[in-house]
């Protein structure tokens, strides 16, 4: 199967992160980029990781199944990860839940029809002091009301993202200037 | 030698031994799925948890875990332990199919057994909500698995890996969800695979050979020794008979491996496994046979005068080197020894030998399987079975021989010579060779080769004793008459010896065996009584040293 | 406001711009206890950090010190994890210091590094934290690139490579030793402890020291400030401040770092501003969603440090606080906490991969109205199956809550069932 250049040259950085004795240990991180790459991990992606590896077909599915962010089909164009675990409930996820899934017309785990989005409940992802929050793809969105909401994903759906909220604002003591 | 106590019974063990094992040896069975002996210790099926008390602090841990201590007190039975025991219980049977009225393990199921000792719950689980997955799915050649039924002890998966050092099954997805599996395209197959069926506490992993075929509650077993390869693996001959209405072919349904510390500790392999097929096979030899009638049936007695006839004449007329003996490998250590008895001692025949160098052979895998095919090729040695006097010839040397005719009388053992000659050969010793004498147990080439054949019993049907490669002399025990009654080829020679003038002493197999040692130096002492059920070493012969049964490569459990 | 100004030693640079970038962080003394440290004997830190009473920041509260402690003396290569992986519900103060001062960081795990002579480290970071992973990336290249990471660092003779290691969505990686199993790249599946205690046998079965983001962060600050001052910062027996995550029904959720032993009412009145539109205190989870719930009565005049929360009946584990108010619905509550360990049990051992999922389908028919009495006491039964019968503490984690929900609030739960 075709690897593209870049995912060869990555998966070279990341087998030189580890002893050259240990190449095994790749799998997991190598899996990770191959999905960055090419969107998901299909049977061809297997054997290709089974051999780059060097480790067994079955270890290279066991590690598929196992990490729920890796998969074997591809998502929409954009994937939207939304925490749905307690902090963000106790802050209104699940009303937003209600809303997202009537904007995208999609249940968890569901494509849109035009292949845009991707919905997903999520556990905790770290951002309980600015719930609710959302990843989506590889940005994070926080203090989502119903209004942020909209026009994020309008904003994904015209072709002009809304900014993600990175850093992740300094809440609490932590963002105060002065110290003693 | 740590001094512990479990259940107030006092036991000594060795530095080192964990408590499932202590607990055997007195014979207190601690609850487990996922811990063996053979296999490396994962503590994942929490069933064998235990309360210990040492230098006065008390706890509950896992006994696969936890090595036995000086001064330890082992509590196996108290009401926390129980409670623990049938909570857990009650996690393995919330999504366990009902299978039991069709699930071949019922009868030596860990669950249903320790549901018995350690349950006896009632279910509150709601069949709506039960998890459905793989069932009768086609893992392999061999095994049938049902996933639904799997308890997830992972002993198939560590077997697999760190003693036939494979990866072919894997434990997939997370949680609930997990699933024992193999990988499409990639089947069960190693030559170990059906030992994941022993191995399996559950009806999850089946053997396709056995499944459905007899319940267990009406298998008998009888220890025995393997005769696939000159290693001997020890095992269980598991059968049935009285139940004739279904199968009654089958008198063996299946085989399982023995425990034997120093030869297969607790694993055979398919080949040895399977070999069974061939005892009940509808191929057998049951009756002798002549050519000289158009093959129809013939008594042993006419057979037996005959050939006692064409061995005195040929002895009278041209002397002892007109007849050779190509004799087996493959027969017992009682059947060698009244051969040479009668071949080489009384009637000096020098061209005797038990090797052909076109004889099947299979591959040498440093785990169990032996490239040598033979199970008694130690005892054919150590009996001397073998060409002598200076002019005896070897095994190829004798076909070669009889091709060209230089003998009056060939008598062949098992091997089955014309899977090695071409038509033409095959005529040319029919007509060169004045009388072949064939003794074997199924039919083949040499059944319509020869001018007589004699059946004989199978290792399965006989008491024997086989010397493996090791010098380690083993002995068969016997659960039922051979087909057809057919004799042991120790009987033959006797028979045949009466008939030559030769009285080949011995009224059992335990007499024969126990003159060997009269003879042969290597079997001097050891008596048929005596042999324990893990064998005896030869004379001279030191115990090998202890050597961990797997792959030259293992794989990590996990 | 209660200003926490003179405890706040972690995130005192948070709020200076640009501490990711090298050489701001330079220019307020980045590395420079690095280079204190390396001029010490590494046993002598490892002293001087047991001394601290620096305690693990991840859940289990273990003495920093001690674990350093436990490496074996003549095994060799040594190892140190960091657990970037941070997944604990309620938990959110990690992701704060890989993308405001990473380099902290990486200073605090390469003194820690020093003390045990490990040759690696790796930051093992959680696969949804992409921004926090480019940000200590980028910050480790600066970092090698200017000689505080490599081939003798600083002229010490001593080496040590940092790496990053990635999750890929499983909680269970965050256990010490399913972080490991992960890194050499196989399932989460934690191993049995004994004989596998990380700082004895980890990564590739070598000494390894796994700590907390936050508990190694801590590291610089105690060379800098010596033991005594740092151990001030919090209780004799936990030593220096703790940052908090707090969320829920307050005004000013957000993280605080503040003395290890605060009162909870501090917490939640003085830095939080109470309770959102004015209502009332019901209950709360101290340490993450693993930690029994305390009701409002309990936690009149708690104390947060990891004794007295023990005292109370719950634990301080990762210091994720979340409050609820009195409209918050405790059934509804037990299915978003079990629904979660469900989603991240990995499976290995029987109570927790069946019991996690039951309790959930039970929660959830309870809340759904169709559950019976007995429900009520299946779910205490079935959790306490669960607890403490398991490889690792993923069990208790789903069992404490469980328990103490049913058993502080079964009155809601009751007024639920029909019949």
């Amino acid at each position: 199967m075709d690897i593209p250049e870049t995912l060869i040259r990555k998966a070279e950085e990341i087998f030189f992160s580890f002893p050259p004795e240990r190449r095994e240990s790749a799998l997991v991180s190598i899996m990770f980029e191959a999905q960055r790459e090419l969107g998901c991990i299909t049977p061809d992606t297997e054997r290709w990781i089974a051999e780059t590896v060097g480790v067994s077909l079955v270890k290279v599915r066991e590690v598929l199944t196992f990490y729920s962010m890796l998969r074997r089909e591809r998502a929409g164009k954009y994937l939207i990860q939304f925490c749905h675990n307690i902090s963000c409930c106790l802050a209104g996820a699940e009303d937003l839940q209600r809303l997202v899934e009537k904007k995208l017309g999609v249940r968890n785990g569901e494509t849109t029809a035009d292949g845009l989005f991707t919905l997903r409940y999520a556990e905790c992802l770290g951002g309980c002091s600015w719930a609710p929050m959302m990843l989506v793809n590889e940005m994070q969105y926080y203090q989502l009301t119903p209004e942020k909401l909209d026009r994020i994903i309008e904003g994904f759906r015209s072709g002009r993202p809304v900014a993600p909220d990175e850093p992740t604002p300094l809440l609490g003591n932590v963002g105060e200037k002065t110290v003693a | 030698m740590p001094h512990l106590e479990i259940d107030g019974k006092p036991v000594e063990v060795p530095a080192g031994t964990n408590l499932i094992e202590a607990a055997k040896r007195l014979n207190i069975e601690i609850p487990h799925y996922c811990y063996h002996p053979g296999l490396s210790v994962v503590g994942s099926c929490r069933m064998c948890h235990v309360e210990v008390e040492l230098n006065g602090r008390q706890s509950v841990v896992v006994g696969c875990n936890t090595t036995a201590a000086d001064g330890m007190k082992v509590f196996n039975n108290t009401e926390a332990i129980h409670r623990i025991r049938s909570g857990v219980l009650e996690f393995y049977l919330q999504h366990h199919p009902l299978d039991c009225p069709i699930c071949d393990d019922a009868g030596e199921c860990d669950l249903q057994n320790y549901y018995m000792l350690h349950g006896l719950h009632d279910s509150r689980v709601e069949l709506a909500e039960k998890q459905h997955k793989h069932k009768v799915h086609d893992v392999g050649p061999t095994v049938v698995l049902d996933s639904e039924r799997c308890v997830l002890c992972s002993r198939c998966v560590r077997f697999c890996r760190e003693i036939a050092g494979v990866d072919e099954l894997g434990i997939f997805n997370h949680g609930d969800d997990s699933e024992l599996l193999n990988v499409p395209g990639k089947l069960l197959e190693n030559d170990y695979a059906g030992n994941v069926v022993d191995l399996c506490p559950v009806g999850a992993l089946t053997d396709k050979n056995f499944r459905f075929k007899r319940r267990v509650w009406y298998l008998k077993r009888t220890p025995s020794v393997c005769t696939g390869c000159s290693r001997g693996c020890s095992i269980y001959v598991d059968w049935e008979i009285s139940r004739s209405y279904k199968d009654p072919q089958r008198r063996i349904q299946r085989l399982k491996p023995r425990y034997s510390r120093l030869v297969n500790e607790w694993w055979i392999c398919d080949r040895g496994r399977y070999s069974y097929q061939a005892v009940d096979a509808t191929n057998r030899l049951t009756v002798p046979r002549t050519k000289s009638e158009n093959g129809s049936a013939i008594t042993l007695n006419a057979v037996l005068d005959r050939a006692a006839e064409k061995i005195k004449a040929a002895l009278t007329k041209h002397g002892p080197k007109s007849v050779a003996v190509i004799a087996s490998a493959s027969s017992s250590n009682e059947d060698l020894f009244l051969l040479k008895r009668l071949f080489a001692d009384e009637l000096k025949v020098h061209s005797l030998d038990v090797t052909l160098s076109g004889a099947p052979k299979g591959k040498e895998d440093g785990i169990l399987m032996k490239a040598d095919w033979s199970p008694n090729r130690r005892g054919a040695v150590e009996i001397g079975v073998k060409p002598w006097g200076g002019g005896g010839v070897a095994g190829d040397d004798i076909v070669a021989g009889a091709l060209d005719g230089d003998y009056e009388v060939l008598i062949v053992v098992h091997h089955d010579l014309t899977r090695s000659l071409s038509q033409k050969e095959r005529n040319k010793l029919d007509q060169n060779c004045d009388y072949v004498l064939y003794l074997g147990t199924h039919e083949n080439g040499m059944c319509h080769l020869a001018d007589d054949v004699i059946p004989l019993a199978m290792w399965a049907e006989r008491e024997a004793t086989y010397a493996n490669f090791q010098g380690r002399v083993q002995k068969t025990w016997r659960p039922f008459a051979p087909l057809g009654d057919v004799l042991c080829e120790w009987r033959v020679w006797q028979e045949l010896g009466k008939r030559l003038g030769h009285a080949l002493r011995g009224d059992s197999v335990a007499d024969v065996f126990d003159s060997i040692g009269t003879v042969v130096a290597s079997f001097k002492g050891l008596t048929w009584e005596g042999i324990p059920a893990t064998g005896q070493m030869l004379t001279g012969v030191p115990e090998p040293p202890y050597r961990k049964v797997q792959s030259s490569h293992p794989l990590p459990a996990y | 406001m209660t200003s926490s100004n003179g405890t706040r030693l972690l995130s005192r640079n948070f709020a200076l711009p640009g501490q990711a970038n090298l050489d701001t962080a330079l220019k307020r003394g980045a590395y420079e206890m690095l280079k204190r440290a390396l001029k010490m004997k590494p046993e002598e830190v490892t002293t001087v950090v047991k001394a601290s009473g620096l305690r693990g920041h991840g859940g289990a509260g273990f003495s920093a010190g001690m674990k350093w402690g436990f490496v074996p003396k003549d095994v060799f290569p040594r190892y140190v994890c960091v657990n970037a992986d941070e997944s604990e519900p309620g938990t959110c103060k990690d992701r704060l210091i890989l993308e405001y001062d990473p380099h902290l960081l990486i200073e605090g795990a390469l003194i820690c590094a020093w003390a045990v002579q490990a040759e690696r480290i790796y930051i093992y970071i959680r696969g949804e934290y992409f921004y926090p992973t480019r940000i200590v990336q980028r910050a480790i290249d600066e970092a090698r690139a200017k000689g505080f990471i490599g081939e003798n660092i600083l002229g010490s003779g001593w080496s040590c490579h940092v790496h990053l290691g990635t999750g890929a969505g499983q909680y269970i990686c965050g256990e010490e030793t399913g972080l490991i199993e992960s890194l050499e790249g196989k399932k989460g599946w934690p191993r049995l402890k004994p004989p596998f205690y990380p700082a004895a046998v980890g990564l590739w079965g070598k000494p390894t020291i796994v700590n907390n983001v936050e508990t190694l962060a801590f590291v610089p600050r105690i060379i800098e400030i010596g033991a005594a001052k740092f151990l001030s910062y919090g209780t004799p027996k936990a030593g220096g401040p703790t940052l908090f995550s707090l969320s829920g029904s307050v005004n000013r959720p957000g993280v605080y770092e503040l003395p290890t032993g605060v009162p909870l009412k501090t917490l939640i009145y003085d830095c939080g501003g109470g309770i959102k539109d004015g209502r009332r205190l019901k209950a709360v989870i101290p340490g993450g969603s693993s930690s029994h719930i305390l009701t409002a009565e309990e936690c009149e005049n708690l104390k947060m440090d990891f004794e007295s929360v023990a005292a109370a009946g719950s634990m301080l584990g990762s210091a994720g606080v979340m409050v609820l108010d009195e409209t918050v619905s405790i059934p509804r509550l037990m299915v978003w906490m079990t629904r979660f360990y469900a989603h991240e049990s990995c499976g290995e051992c029987t109570p927790c991969r069946e019991g996690t999922g039951w309790l959930l389908r039970l929660a959830t028919r309870i809340l759904d109205g169709k559950g019976r009495r007995r429900h009520l006491d299946d779910l205490y039964e079935l959790a306490d199956n669960i607890d403490g019968k398991t490889i690792c503490a993923l069990g208790q984690a789903v069992a404490w809550p469980t328990k103490s929900y049913i058993t502080k609030f079964r009155h809601e739960f009751e007024a639920l069932i029909r019949e």
